[in-house]
């Protein structure tokens, strides 16, 4: 797997006919270096159908878009909408039933299983509404979760990590002794433990107070100005506000954007 | 290897340690995270299910350390009594049993157990002579075994002939001699005629009150009614069925038998006695003593003569069976001992590994289930299936190492403590064989741990590696 933290100047963002477009052009002139300089996420035609028993439910219907590099990217929609899905495909955690997803230059529906994972520790990073910290780890722990395997976790990021979010004090706290806000920068921490150069966040700020949340938006919008790219599901108006370009979701279909 | 020093500090102290400076000094040791410290801070997260699985481990060691260390004990134990018993064993014709010939043996029907375990039914050749209290003396004595029959789940009975010297007496683990006491538990009684009869101890307090052993006694007619269990019929207590015997006035007994074991009711007579003075069970009650199962442990006997002479004791025997036990029988049987106790070895071995086992799948199973979403968070950070059972695989083989090592100690200390013990039971003696804790055993029982925890974890990881991580995090 490749991976790429150069920062560059985001284009407009296009979505729509525009983003078939771009995709069209990454896949048959530039080729794939190109296309990871231009678009971090290409969306294109992708449908995303779950069985539910006898019922099938699309989630995700024909949807296109591209989202640039460098630039914080909100999604925005109702319950039901396809925000999660669309997060778990570009995230590959999920494949799409049709259609093609292309983040950082690979397409992830022909990846194998193993690839997909390999993509995820070291081209994703996840915030969760949740936070999914592990409780019985250290702070410090929680952030090496995803080199856990490695032969020599990354110790010092780790500790720059938690300098970073805030957290360098408290490295030896479990998740238990720290506050919301806290637990939700110990997860940014843990995101960004890979050097990704794609952060996802599922509505990272909704179980947080507003200042809390702020504190949140603007670690993502430091992170950014790295070069790093963050896509962020969310209700949060104050989120969409912030975003570069937002994309709104309903019924699996994308019915708007802005930025 | 984990992170854990300050984790009972006060948060406010703690990051005002660090914030001053001290966080620049963390211990690159404390925090050497690995899959290691992941599974060592999950099974501390959660004592009860960690002791519990523990605990299961350690008691299944513990029981596979005390079969495999007795059954080696008593293995070696034995062999080595099959040894010494067919290297020692005087050739005794069988006239020196008889009391009618004029000698210094008489014989001795003697109901016992024989036991796979009881290495004395076999062992006993030399033994304390305690006939006169004043002149305790070692020397031999011999003994045949007159027939065997299986006695439940405990071994065989048989009647053993004893020869004894009938000044002196004798005493062995069985019928043992208090010198402190000056009084028997147990005692061969014999006359200075060569005849010979033991009583329970029971029944000589009930027949003979205020007699102590050693004591000339005249048998009175209206003592002279005892008490015999046919052969092959002296069980355990409360089992037996007596038979009345009423021809023993005039017979002068000193001594008196064992007060701890199943034969405390109970008279042993001379085989020849019994044929000569009894009339072979000829009593008002009971079944004749028709038949004599011999059992010589000497290849040179002359089965022939043998059975003549068996023949002859009474003319109330009308059939006999002799076998003789050879050299490679003594082989056969030591082999044989040594197959039982290694299947039964290997079947406590089966259902150790087997409890172990499920207890760690069990114990898994829950943990997955409850860390699902968890293991979801920890696909979606990028951890492969093969790592999630890695880590389940991991944590198995923690808890079944602390059990292991929990249960080996325990168990090897009940086999110190045990071994050579005497367990008195009702109308059952059992000594328990020195158990050895071999290195076999610890590795052996090291190799069934480890296979418990890899087939405990088979299933328990199959299901944490099988989860899709979206799948997963959107449980609740």
């Amino acid at each position: 797997m490749s991976r790429s933290s150069k920062q560059e100047g985001g284009p407009a963002p296009r979505a729509g006919k525009g983003a078939e477009e771009a995709s069209e052009g990454e896949a048959g002139q530039d080729g794939p270096g190109e296309a990871r300089a231009r678009h971090m996420i290409v969306l294109k035609q992708v449908t995303k159908t779950f069985r539910v028993g006898d019922r099938e439910v699309h989630a995700l219907r024909n949807l296109s878009l591209v989202i640039p590099r460098g630039v914080l990217a909100a999604v925005q929609g109702p319950s039901g909408s396809g925000k999660t899905t669309m997060l778990n495909l570009v995230g590959a955690m999920d494949v799409p039933t049709s259609g093609t997803v292309r983040v950082d230059g690979h397409d992830l529906q022909t990846l194998t299983d193993d690839s997909l994972t390999e993509f995820r520790r070291r081209n994703v990073g996840f915030v969760f509404q949740f936070f999914n910290l592990i409780p019985v780890l250290s702070a410090v722990e929680n952030v090496l979760v995803p080199t856990m395997f490695d032969p020599d976790p990354p110790l010092d990021r780790a500790l720059g990590l938690l300098e970073r979010v805030g957290l360098r004090d408290r490295w030896d706290h479990t998740p238990g002794r720290l506050s919301g806000g806290e637990r939700q920068r110990l997860a940014v921490a843990r995101a960004l433990v890979s050097d990704p150069p794609l952060v996802l966040a599922d509505e990272p700020t909704g179980n947080l107070d507003h200042e809390t949340g702020r504190s949140i938006l603007d670690l993502f919008e430091g992170i950014v100005r790295e070069g790093k790219t963050v896509v962020v599901v969310t209700h949060d108006q104050e989120v969409a506000r912030r975003a570069k370009v937002v994309f709104r979701l309903r019924d699996g279909v994308l019915v708007g954007e802005g930025g | 290897m984990l992170a854990r020093a300050d984790r009972g500090r006060g948060g406010a102290g703690g990051a005002k340690a660090a914030g001053s400076g001290a966080a620049a000094k963390v211990d690159r040791e404390q925090v050497g995270f690995g899959p290691y410290g992941y599974v060592l801070a999950q099974s501390r997260s959660n004592p009860i299910r960690t002791g519990a699985t523990v605990a299961t481990v350690a008691v299944s060691v513990a029981f596979l350390i005390i079969v495999a260390s007795l059954s080696v004990g008593l293995s070696g134990g034995t062999e080595v009594a099959l040894l010494d018993y067919k290297a020692g064993t005087p050739v005794l014709p069988i006239s020196d049993f008889a009391p009618t010939r004029e000698g210094r043996h008489v014989g001795l029907l003697a109901p016992t157990l024989l036991d796979p375990s009881d290495v004395n039914a076999v062992r006993i050749r030399s033994q304390e002579v305690v006939g006169d209290p004043a002149r305790v003396s070692v020397s031999p004595y011999t003994e045949l075994v007159l027939g065997r029959r299986p006695l439940g789940g405990l071994g065989f009975q048989a009647l053993r002939l004893v020869g004894v010297d009938p000044a002196v007496g004798l005493a062995t683990p069985h019928l043992s001699y208090d010198r402190s006491k000056g009084l028997a538990l147990g005692r061969v009684l014999s006359s200075p005629d060569g005849a010979q009869v033991v009583l329970g101890y029971r029944l000589w307090q009930e027949r003979f009150p205020g007699v102590q052993p050693g004591s000339r006694i005249t048998l009175r007619p209206e003592n002279a009614s005892l008490y015999f269990a046919p052969v092959g019929q002296l069980r355990a207590r409360g089992e037996v069925t007596l038979t009345r015997i009423d021809a023993l006035a005039g017979l002068e007994l000193v001594g008196v038998l064992d007060r701890a074991t199943e034969t405390d009711l109970c008279a042993f007579v001379p085989l020849g006695y019994l044929a000569n003075v009894t009339g072979a069970g000829a009593t008002a009650a009971g079944p004749r003593c028709e038949a004599v199962s011999v059992e010589v442990r000497d290849p040179g006997v002359d089965l022939d003569a043998l059975a003549r002479e068996l023949v002859g004791l009474s003319p109330r025997i009308t059939s006999y069976y002799v076998t003789a036990t050879r050299p490679s029988d003594a082989s056969g049987l030591r082999e044989g001992l040594r197959s039982s106790i290694y299947g039964w070895l290997v079947i406590a071995a089966v259902v150790t590994v087997a409890a172990m086992v499920l207890g760690v799948s069990n114990t898994a199973l829950l943990s997955v289930a409850q860390r699902r979403r968890e293991i979801g968070t920890l696909r979606a950070l990028g951890l492969a299936r093969r790592e999630v059972l890695r880590l389940v695989t991991y944590e198995a083989l923690f808890l079944v190492m602390m059990g292991w090592t929990i249960g080996f100690l325990s168990g090897h200390i009940v086999v110190s403590t045990m071994s050579g013990s005497h367990l008195q039971m009702e109308g059952i003696g059992l000594w328990l064989a020195p158990g050895r804790t071999v290195p076999s055993i610890a590795v052996g029982s090291l190799l069934a741990a480890l296979l418990a925890a890899l087939a405990g974890a088979a299933l328990p990881g199959a299901r944490a590696a099988g989860l899709e991580p979206a799948e997963a995090l959107s449980g609740p």
